[in-house]
């Protein structure tokens, strides 16, 4: 059986998915200082389109360019999300106009269905710290960068009641990319919600 | 009269004694036809097909036209005297003769040719007597075997709703059940009715009327009441949903389960035949020949070839669309698209991208058009640093990046006050303004100690001392983006000193710009392995030795659907009457259909042949077999897994 968390980065195709690199360590200092949970010391990074995928309970994703998946990507990350794995895409242009989220969006929909706004009282909220507001801004998002806008909601494709597909436009992959060393130097750690979508993950 | 108008008058009494005696005669071949198959239903116990259903009007029309065709004699009037001269041999020949035009009139022939428009009542009322006898004769056989309305029924092309009961049983509505399926027009598929439905698969958003015999019928859809039309027969009208649902019947204690499956119609299917594969470029030159296979299963309505170039790399990219080769199918189920993409005048450069790939649509009006895109492919314009053999891992941000984000909010609160500085006070006003100078002072401060590593500058002074030369001996050329940044904000710090905030604002931007290029020309990011960094996670716990479990699950909703499904399908199978146990059935298929799909599937043929009154045996063992295979696999699955 499983025993330990592993944080797995998806690599896909096209684009660059390994935009952002420390986002791993990060959210796994994470993950290890606010919780109990047996995690793994490092990420690894999985094709989308390997059975190894299936060893994850949840795959990131993001990047800034055109975000299309292969026909085998696709088939084995929908069986994915069929057996209960949770994907979460971010995007790094931060930016609704933007090449990645065009493309990812409708690869999304095409892959599994469009994606629905998530309620602010969903449980991933509250799934390990409360965020009574929903998802917290991102600095990018306040310094008005990519497309000047605050995203008040995450999306979602949500099948009996899971999460299958969480989307952000946030840009939480500039936000905790970071050497998580440098962690101690915040006031508020900005990396607290990452905690809630791994804890969602392996409960929901 | 004279004898030729007598003919006119006489071919009028024939014509319309002609006409009656056909209708009657076709009337009561259509009532023994219906009869005939009413009682071979009755005597072999089946149910005929619907396609029988035309037969008794097939059988009136024929008869009408044998007796038109048996009795007509023409419509001249040299016929109509030789018929009626066949019924008054007396003439002898008087009335042919005067009837034809050649000859010449004369008083004579007048008297010769008179006769008595009464001597055509006797074969006249021979004819109608005959028709109306043999309508009797059926009608009364109808109405005893199917009660008084069946000869109307029979006679309006409906003698197989009639089979299920005679005049004197009384009629179970829910029995006999008819539906009607009128698929949505854009599908172009023609209507179609099925008897004794126990499923009714059909394209979502189709027309779908339930009719069936009596009244006192109570309609609910999934849970809901539905509108039940009352009559002779009664019927219920719904559109089929996006989700299979069961339609219940109920007529006093008795039920019926009817399970709505809904068809979904497909997205097209695109296959990108051309270009095979992937590829880089050295230089952008040539034609791309695109081709595309299209498949659908109900009608494509267009398709297009699209294109994406992409260019720039990192924060920074411009991208566009281009739609070529678009082309109409009007409802074919198969086509291709092609297209040309000539590279030159795309101007693309090193590290561009092409993506391209093929779309198209349906012309789904119900739940909106189906679109279709087939895989991507890409060129890419390879770099010339492409060809080297350094590997550069990504690393964490660099200061020119983090110095990009300070600029750009510096000229937000640059820009702010200047919006707001016609209604701020003077002090306020000032206060403000000597913020961002000082920020922006300090902002300059640190990409001098970038450019200028070693060398001091006084603190919080504008003229910075000891600058040294563009190329100092053993550091290196300096960023000539960065020297750039560093002198325009310089200018914009002197700006805003004097609190000339909008002098300083073209400054503070073209300092953001040159860091930007800055950022951009320090950067390299080759697609290679991600850097790990490996996070000291008992350090982190600070030594804690309390472990949680990443594996404990509850079981998962489908899970459950999945045991609840099985109980209720054993409960079903032991259920010994069989319109009962299909109705239990049917509720189970209705759940199945979105879980347990190939379970449904094999449920579908059990509940038909029990409705049928056929041996269901093999059916159940078939669909028990899809469950025990589902549940298996949900065992045996990993931790995680659902299944």
């Amino acid at each position: 059986m499983v025993s330990e968390f592993v944080f797995c980065t998806g690599q896909y195709a096209s684009g660059d998915w390994e935009s952002a690199p420390l986002v791993a360590s990060n959210l796994i200092d994470s993950v290890a200082r606010y919780t109990s949970l047996d995690v793994a010391a490092t990420g690894v990074t999985v094709p989308l389109d390997s059975p190894r995928l299936f060893e994850h309970p949840l795959v990131y994703l993001t990047g800034h360019l055109p975000f299309r998946l292969s026909a085998a990507e696709r088939a084995n990350v929908k069986a994915y999300t069929d057996r209960g794995g949770m994907v979460f895409i971010d995007d790094h242009n931060h930016d609704v106009g933007g090449i990645f989220h065009k493309t990812a969006t409708e690869e999304i929909a095409r892959t599994w269905s469009p994606l629905s706004q998530l309620p602010n009282t969903h449980r991933l909220y509250s799934a390990f710290f409360e965020f009574d507001e929903g998802p917290p801004a991102t600095s990018h998002e306040l310094n008005g960068w990519g497309d000047n806008l605050i995203h008040p909601h995450l999306s979602a494709v949500v099948r009996d009641g899971r999460i299958v597909v969480l989307y952000s436009s946030k840009d939480y992959s500039s936000e905790w990319n970071y050497h998580p060393e440098n962690k101690k130097f915040s006031s508020v750690d900005n990396t607290r919600f990452g905690v809630n979508i791994i804890v969602y993950a392996l409960t929901s | 009269m004279t004898a030729r108008q007598g003919i006119i008058r006489a071919r009028t009494y024939l014509a319309l004694s002609v006409a009656l005696a056909a209708a009657g005669w076709g009337a009561a071949a259509a009532l023994a036809t219906g009869v005939l198959l009413v009682l071979v239903g009755r005597a072999t116990g089946a149910e005929l097909p619907a396609s029988l259903s035309p037969l008794p009007a097939l059988a009136g029309v024929l008869s009408a036209g044998f007796v038109v065709f048996r009795a007509w004699p023409g419509r001249s009037l040299q016929r109509v005297a030789l018929w009626v001269e066949e019924h008054e041999p007396a003439l002898a020949f008087a009335l042919v003769t005067a009837s034809d035009p050649s000859v010449q009139p004369s008083s004579s022939l007048e008297r010769a040719a008179a006769f008595n428009l009464r001597v055509l009542r006797r074969p006249l009322s021979r004819m109608l007597l005959g028709a109306g006898a043999a309508v009797a004769l059926t009608a009364a056989t109808a109405w005893v075997l199917t009660g008084p309305d069946g000869a109307r029924d029979m006679l309006a092309g409906r003698a197989l709703e009639t089979s299920s009961g005679g005049a004197g049983e009384s009629i179970d509505p829910l029995k006999g059940i008819r539906a009607a399926i009128a698929p949505p027009a854009y599908a172009r598929i023609r209507a179609s009715t099925i008897d004794e439905p126990s499923t009714i698969t059909a394209l979502r958003g189709s027309r779908i009327t339930v009719t069936g015999h009596g009244s006192d019928v109570e309609a609910f859809l999934g849970d809901g009441a539905m509108r039940v039309s009352t009559g002779r027969r009664w019927g219920v009208e719904l559109t089929m949903p996006a989700q299979a649902v069961a339609l219940t019947l109920r007529h006093g204690g008795s039920r019926r389960v009817i399970v709505l499956e809904p068809r979904a119609d497909a997205a097209p299917r695109v296959r990108l035949t051309s270009p095979p594969r992937d590829t880089i470029m050295q230089r952008a030159s040539g034609v791309i020949r695109v081709l595309a296979a299209i498949e659908e299963d109900i009608g494509i309505a267009d398709g297009y070839i699209e294109y994406m170039l992409s260019s720039g790399a990192e924060e920074t990219f411009s991208a566009r669309t281009v739609v070529t080769g678009t082309r109409e199918f009007r409802g074919a189920t198969r086509g291709d698209l092609s297209a040309a993409i000539d590279l030159g005048p795309l101007r693309l450069g090193p590290g561009d991208l092409i993506s391209i790939r093929a779309v198209a649509r349906d012309a789904n009006s119900v739940s909106g058009r189906g679109v279709g895109v087939s895989d991507t492919r890409t060129y890419r314009v390879a770099r010339r640093d492409e060809y080297d053999l350094l590997t550069v891992e990504a690393g964490a941000p660099i200061v020119p990046e983090s110095t990009v984000v300070s600029q750009r909010m510096l000229i937000l609160r640059a820009e702010a006050l200047l919006r707001e500085q016609p209604v701020l006070a003077r002090d306020s006003s000032l206060t403000r303004v000597r913020g961002i100078a000082a920020d922006q002072i300090r902002l300059r401060e640190r990409v001098h100690d970038i450019i200028y590593p070693g060398h001091s500058h006084p603190e919080g002074e504008i003229e910075a001392t000891g600058e040294p030369e563009d190329v100092e001996e053993g550091t290196g050329p300096i960023n000539p983006h960065l020297k750039t940044a560093y002198e325009e904000m310089w200018s914009a710090a002197r700006e805003l000193q004097i609190a000339e905030v909008a002098a300083a604002v073209p400054f503070m931007r073209a300092a953001a710009a040159a860091l930007d290029r800055a950022r951009l020309a320090n950067r390299y990011f080759l697609r290679s392995g991600v850097s790990r960094v490996v996070v000291d996670v008992p350090r982190v716990r600070l030594q804690g030795k309390d472990k949680g479990s990443s594996a404990t699950r509850t079981p998962r909703a489908s899970e459950r659907a999945l045991q609840e499904i099985a109980r209720d399908f054993a409960r079903a199978a032991a259920i010994p009457e069989p319109g009962a146990a299909a109705n239990e059935l049917s509720l189970i298929r209705v759940r199945a259909l979105a879980e347990l799909p190939k379970f449904a599937a094999a449920l579908a043929p059990a509940i038909e042949a029990l409705r049928r009154g056929r041996d269901p045996g093999a059916a159940m063992a078939s669909a028990r077999s899809e469950l025990d295979r589902a549940d298996a696999v949900a065992r045996d699955g990993a931790g995680w897994s659902r299944w």
